[in-house]
């Protein structure tokens, strides 16, 4: 059974039913809309994105559903991305702010490790070359904020 | 899709839940858009301590100012304080808090059960203690964890009876020492023990309570027991964590440490309790009941039958078994492969079980279904070729192979291992470390000499035969007196992927290999304990 989804500038995506139900919004509203052929309308996702976010669910369609684990840590576990997730990823925010409105917690997860990555073990001066950042500060603000924030322990 | 690195705000919130404290404090001075947008997850968790210097440490800790920390209660998820703060620390309120510990210090609990003093008028400045604790938990109902550890301000009634009537919807409570002492606490601690879904108690010290045998746990899920041999005053007796057991109708899983069995002169009573939970079971009082983890459930008399009984009298479809120090033999094994434990998928046998190397090895070619294992050794000489690995669903084995000390022809005997090893090809998790170095007279196998004498990981021993094992996320062999070296490390690099995490000794290895493996996102440890 498959199901149209239309993106925000009005391009149809014809997709495998179980495909489509990786995103839990999408699962939901063919819940609520039932046997209905109409396409399903995503006003905030544009049709390059949701390329990407189809490629992401036809190489998953066999995955487990995974279970909300509220007490798990995710900080200690964001070295655990499959390389073909890795090579998906061309860090782009579109595609997690995507992720995060379809409601597609493994590829949410996936995108943020990526980008959670490139951030460790890099000084401010990296992580600024990395996401092309002005520093807005004065040396002056920059040694309060280290010292107001001296007392944080690990998380 | 633009290819340039942007980090717009909105996402900025979802990557902060994966990054440690020193990303977060860099990002903080990135610049002034960043610094607002990761300010709040810095202090999701706050940790409030006594005095400056760590006494266990030495490490210096700056204190947090208690303004600073009023200004930002609705971003603290979790708070931990320890005993003797200032009481401003407790008068405050979390509106979004989910896990609450408080943390006291062993010792001082200790001194005072000697000195019997915990059940006399408390020292003024532990008085105060208790109203703040109390404080802390009306002010804080949206509390899911609950962490409470050796506090020598014993917690009273009336901080409970707070958790029990106003918390919202509390989960985990997780109690070690003293919970209450005076009869009245007691009834009230119980009694807040009903709402939550996970118990685990370790050395409990709690006053009788007469409604215990009276009270139902309907949420209780998860149980972790330790058990406390119950001589000293106020140690929970050994037969109310039965009661407690009993009145536990959901239980899925249960841990039961019952470490205080082992003298022999409460073996009796030991042999009671056993028979007690082997009739609950035999009449199926737990029928969700899945999942059994077993530390020093022995007993002093020989052959440990007990454990041979309860998995015969089993009436549920168990998942998960381990046991530490529990009596583990030839009749257990045999009932593990009757069709009955079909649905058995997670086995891990800890040192002291007494499992011997055929014992393990009869697991790995009769039972199909286990897709977790782990074992203390098996001897390399007896893995038969002709005897291949029925486990095909093996996602994680932890054992170390070792040769008995006077084997010739060591490199023939170690490819067999490989060759089994390399039809694991499920295996996301393989660790050939060696963790029971301190052998009981429960474990005769196990001689200290063949504990060096183990599997050789080299490549020209045959390390090249793992290639199969493409899934492979995590490998160890801590301990295991290998002598390894870059060509493994690179060959490891090379044909493991989806490696994350390496544990063990490499010899001789260059600092920019070591690099190019963080680089790959490759955590590499010289130790850390198995599964």
């Amino acid at each position: 059974m498959t199901v149209i989804l239309v993106s925000s500038d009005n391009q149809d995506f014809k997709v495998d039913k179980e495909v489509a139900e990786r995103s839990i919004l999408i699962k939901n509203m063919l819940e609520d809309v039932g046997e209905s052929d109409s396409p399903i309308p995503l006003p905030n996702v544009t049709a390059a994105v949701l390329t990407k976010v189809i490629e992401y669910c036809e190489h998953h369609r066999n995955d487990p559903v995974q279970v909300p684990e509220e007490t798990d840590d995710p900080r200690k576990r964001s070295n655990d991305i499959e390389e073909w997730d890795m090579k998906f990823m061309q860090v782009d925010h579109e595609i997690i702010l995507a992720a995060n409105y379809l409601d597609i917690k493994p590829l949410l997860d996936v995108g943020c490790k990526t980008v959670a990555n490139i951030i460790k073990g890099k000084t401010p001066e990296e992580i600024r070359k990395a996401f092309n950042i002005v520093n807005d500060f004065t040396p002056e603000e920059e040694a309060q904020i280290k010292k107001e924030n001296e007392w944080a322990e690990d998380r | 899709m633009t290819g340039i690195l942007e980090l717009p705000e909105e996402i900025r919130p979802f990557i902060g839940k994966f990054l440690d404290t020193n990303a977060i404090q860099a990002c903080l001075l990135v610049s002034r858009s960043f610094h607002q947008s990761f300010e709040p997850i810095l202090w999701q968790k706050v940790v409030i301590r006594n005095s400056k210097v760590d006494p266990v440490i030495g490490i210096k800790r700056v204190p947090i100012d208690v303004d600073a920390l009023k200004t930002r209660t609705r971003d603290v998820h979790n708070y931990v304080i320890h005993d003797r703060v200032d009481s401003q620390f407790y008068e405050l309120s979390f509106p979004h808090l989910k896990r609450l510990q408080l943390i006291g210090n062993s010792s001082a609990v200790s001194s005072r059960t000697l000195k019997n003093e915990d059940n006399g008028p408390l020292p003024f400045s532990y008085q105060t203690q208790v109203a703040d604790q109390n404080r802390l938990v009306r002010l804080n109902p949206t509390t899911r964890t609950l962490v409470v550890t050796d506090l020598p301000a014993t917690p009273n009634t009336k901080f409970w009876e707070t958790i029990h009537s106003t918390w919202f919807s509390p989960q985990i409570l997780h109690a070690t020492g003293p919970v209450a002492s005076t009869q009245e606490a007691a009834n009230a601690f119980w009694k807040a023990c009903t709402r939550f879904t996970e118990l685990t108690l370790l050395r409990l010290t709690v006053e009788y309570s007469p409604i215990l045998s009276t009270l139902t746990f309907p949420r209780i899920r998860y149980l972790n027991l330790e058990t406390t041999p119950g001589v000293q005053s106020r140690w929970l007796r050994p037969q109310d964590h039965l009661v407690l057991m009993k009145a536990c109708p959901q239980l899925k899983h249960l841990t039961w440490n019952a470490s205080s069995f082992s003298s022999t002169s409460l073996s009796l009573s030991a042999s009671a309790l056993l028979l007690e939970f082997r009739q609950a079971i035999e009449q199926n009082h737990w029928p969700y009941l899945d999942s059994l983890d077993f530390c020093k459930l022995y007993i002093s008399k020989p052959g440990g039958k007990e454990l041979t009984l309860l998995l015969q009298d089993f009436p549920n479809r168990l998942t998960a078994l381990r046991l530490e120090s529990c009596q583990f033999n030839i009749r257990s094994l045999r009932l593990l492969k009757d069709p009955k434990f079909d649905s058995l998928r997670i086995l891990k046998l800890f040192s002291g079980c007494g499992v011997t190397s055929k014992m393990a090895l009869d697991i790995l070619t009769s039972c199909p279904r286990i897709e977790v294992f782990r074992s203390t050794h098996i001897y390399v000489g007896d893995v038969d070729p002709s005897q291949p690995w029925v486990c095909k669903r093996l996602r994680s084995l932890t054992v170390c192979f070792i040769h008995r000390e006077s084997t010739p022809s060591r490199a023939e005997l170690d490819l067999n291992v490989y060759a089994q090893l390399a039809k694991m090809t499920d295996l996301t998790r393989l660790d050939l470390g060696q963790y029971s170095m301190g052998y009981t007279t429960s474990d005769p196998e196990f001689h200290l000499m063949d504990a060096i004498n183990t599997l050789d990981l080299r490549l020209k021993a045959g390390l090249g035969h793992l290639s199969t094992l493409s899934k492979l996320r995590f490998f160890g062999f801590a301990f295991s007196f290998q002598v390894t070296g870059e060509a493994e490390l690179l060959w490891m690099m090379e044909h493991w992927k989806e490696l994350r995490t390496l544990v063990g000794q490499l010899g001789g290895i260059v600092w920019s290999a070591l690099r190019a493996m963080e680089a790959r996102g490759v955590e590499y440890r010289l130790s850390g304990r198995g599964i």
